[in-house]
């Protein structure tokens, strides 16, 4: 064993340049593969980032010019549903008022009028939005309104005035039915005839946007 | 691979019973360097002189008469079995000897077809251990230890010696007369006979003699076969090439033929004097310009510088390997790296525009309260429902036209509404997704006919007319006669003016 040890010892020392040499070699050797590789991987890194600002700064551009184009054209109409209150929350008073103008204009019975509680279902985008902040929702409140009539005109009279108020009206159902009445009463100023229409007052609102509600 | 050594760089140290005389190329030319004898001055001499020159790689060749062969049956073995089994053998053959050799050359044919070995030694090796001492103590690598026995294998054939499966060659040295049986082309014994001066002069008969005594001594130890003729090769540059043409060489000769090796290569001294060439010094040349003479007898002690110097090239070739792999796998990265800065250097270039372009957009990009893709939603939305709205006015219009054309008709009731054609949605769902159909409810009666039959055919005329208005379907609810027959008809048939009453159901799609 110690003759080994001896022997082992001297082929050691005459082999210890070779050794040294060989260390050096795989020194260099795995300093050069550290370096390329730190070197590609910085290259890559850089590479990445300038793609991905790329690619960023590409969808925002397209993003922004989509963007004018949708306020270039809709722009106006967009405003005309703000003016009209379309697009905003209901005025019931306003209405009543729009009503009650109707019926002095044309000379009507007295109207009962009937406004029912808000229904509400939400608008879904046409494609599957990331980055959106706000959502529509379509109201609607019914509105039942009992016209009694001398004439079927003046149920003309009143839809044509009514239906060109600048709401959002949806009219659900009109029904005219004939009130009963003796011979003496056909020539007297009373209600020949009765119309109950009820109508869908429908109205655009803006909320912030919940992804549950919508499924795509 | 690794032990190749230039031919100017190889030396052939040959030991015979004078001393050692160290053979090396010079210009091509085999030339004997120098000599030593046997003497302690001269080992201190071969010292200083392996001291003073580069050490270059030898080659020791022992022309001794020490060197004895044995050639015997062992048992087939492998693996380390067979080199413990050759091992134990040697000691029991050749006990003590440092220089010493087992080599398998056969196998029986029959029985247990044991493997032929021959096992060889050089039985005095005191002075071949001070010659090697001296090599080994200056860190000289030694090749391998040989003899000419081995040594003359590779000679015989490059120059034609093997005529037949038996051949004895027969050498003339310095230190006396070799001969060597060769048995299809392998070793199997060789011996020295010293020649005094006076038989240097009758060497034809000594070769002859000699040869008649080596078939017999084969025969005996059943290396030749009694009956097998043997082929004589004689190599010495002291003869004419006809000297054995009329030798009656006697039974068991099939040819005696000599060979002058003069004829093939020079050789001369260190001062340049020419020397006779022997066929010892054909080895020595062959040696140093083909292949170095296979180690025979050398044990790892004495070849350990030349292990070592083998170990170093391999050390080397690997720091090599290890350096061109290196740069082997780095150069693909670095220049694929190279290509990611010049894409990158690209993308930077075409981004700066675009920068230019997002930002002048950005400038004109109006502030706007709600998003841009939900101002869209919501004009669409309206759009798309506005579109679809209808008015009662527009049904009572087209209704009116056709009861004013049936002054029979009598209208007590019209109910007009617009319905989801989906009953799964709700109508604000049905509006979103203008699922709509126009729904019209008419009652009223036919008056002026006593006829039951052309109160009928009244309405239906009614109800054609109805249905000439476009997308539209008339559907009776409640007729003043029931045709079906599993219907209960009530009615008076008399003198008075019948008042047909109906229900009809008017659908139109949107």
């Amino acid at each position: 064993m110690k003759a080994f040890n001896e022997n082992f010892k001297r082929t050691l020392s005459w082999l210890k340049w070779s050794v040294l040499a060989f260390v050096v070699s795989l020194s260099i050797s795995g300093g050069l593969l550290a370096t390329a590789s730190h070197y590609r991987n910085e290259a890559q890194r850089r590479e990445i980032s300038a793609l991905s600002n790329y690619d960023w700064l590409s969808d925002e551009v397209a993003t922004i010019e989509k963007s004018l184009e949708i306020i270039e054209t809709h722009g106006q109409n967009y405003r005309q549903l703000v003016a009209s209150s379309i697009l905003g929350e209901e005025n019931r008073v306003a209405l009543l008022e729009d009503i009650r103008i109707i019926r002095e204009r044309h000379k009507l019975f007295p109207l009962d009028v009937e406004i029912k509680e808000q229904q509400r279902v939400v608008i879904p985008y046409p494609e599957n939005l990331q980055e959106v902040d706000e959502q529509l929702s379509l109201r609607g409140s019914l509105v039942q309104v009992k016209i009694p009539m001398l004439h079927e005109y003046d149920l003309t009279r009143f839809l044509n005035d009514f239906l060109n108020l600048d709401r959002l009206m949806f009219t659900n159902n009109c029904t005219v039915t004939e009130a009963i009445l003796n011979e003496e009463d056909l020539l007297d100023l009373i209600e020949h005839q009765v119309a109950i229409c009820d109508f869908y007052w429908l109205t655009l609102q803006r909320e912030p946007f919940n992804p549950d509600e919508h499924s795509y | 691979m690794f032990a190749k050594y230039k031919p100017s760089e190889r030396r052939v140290v040959l030991m015979n019973f004078e001393g050692v005389a160290i053979y090396g190329l010079c210009d091509g030319v085999l030339t004997q360097l120098l000599s030593y004898r046997h003497e302690d001055e001269d080992f201190e001499g071969f010292r200083s002189y392996l001291a003073s020159v580069p050490r270059t790689p030898v080659t020791v060749m022992v022309d001794s008469i020490a060197e004895d062969f044995i050639v015997e049956s062992v048992a087939h073995t492998r693996f380390t079995d067979r080199k413990n089994l050759l091992k134990r053998k040697l000691g029991q053959h050749f006990r003590g000897a440092e220089f010493a050799s087992a080599m398998i050359f056969g196998r029986e044919k029959s029985g247990r077809k044991d493997d032929r070995v021959l096992f060889s030694a050089l039985t005095k090796s005191d002075l071949l251990s001070k010659w090697i001492k001296c090599l080994v103590l200056e860190h000289v690598p030694i090749v391998s230890v040989t003899s000419p026995a081995y040594a003359m294998r590779d000679m015989a054939r490059e120059f034609g010696f093997y005529t037949a499966p038996d051949v004895l060659l027969v050498n003339w040295e310095e230190s006396g007369l070799r001969q060597t049986f060769f048995k299809n082309e392998k070793a199997l014994f060789s011996r020295l006979i010293p020649v005094s001066d006076e038989q240097q002069e009758g060497l034809v008969e000594l070769v002859r003699v000699s040869s008649i005594q080596s078939k017999e001594y084969l025969e005996r130890n059943e290396l030749l076969a009694r009956d097998e003729d043997l082929d004589v090769h004689v190599i010495t540059p002291k003869l004419s090439d006809d000297a054995f043409d009329y030798v009656d060489m006697g039974k068991g000769f099939r040819t005696v033929q000599h060979h002058n090796p003069n004829k093939q290569i020079e050789l001369c001294s260190a001062s340049g004097e020419m020397m006779p060439v022997t066929a010892l010094m054909l080895c020595i040349y062959r040696s140093m310009k083909a292949e170095v003479m296979q180690n025979v007898y050398g044990p790892a002690s004495a070849l350990r510088f030349h292990h070592l110097i083998l170990a170093k090239r391999f050390i080397a070739i690997c720091s090599l390997a290890v350096v061109t792999l290196g740069v082997l796998f780095s150069v693909p990265m670095l220049v694929d790296a190279y290509d990611r800065q010049a894409h990158q250097r690209q993308l930077d270039s075409n981004t700066a525009p675009l920068q230019l372009l997002y930002d002048s957009l950005l400038e004109k990009l109006p502030k706007t309260e709600l998003p841009p893709l939900t101002m869209a939603l919501a004009v669409n939305t309206y759009n798309n429902i506005s579109q679809k709205l209808h008015r009662p006015i527009d049904m009572m219009a087209l209704v009116s036209q056709v009861v004013n054309n049936s002054p029979a008709i009598d209208l007590n009731a019209f109910e007009w509404s617009q319905v989801t054609s989906n009953p799964s949605l709700g109508l604000l769902d049905s509006v979103l997704q203008s699922q709509l159909e126009v729904n019209v409810e008419l009652r009223g009666s036919l008056l002026g006919s006593k006829s039951h039959q052309d109160s009928y055919v009244q309405l239906q005329s009614f109800m054609g007319s109805l249905e000439s208005i476009p997308e539209v379907t008339v559907t009776p609810v409640r007729l003043h006669i029931a045709k079906e027959p599993e219907s209960e008809v009530s009615t008076t048939i008399g003198d008075e003016v019948l008042e047909a009453e109906f229900d009809l159901n008017i659908r139109r799609r949107i």
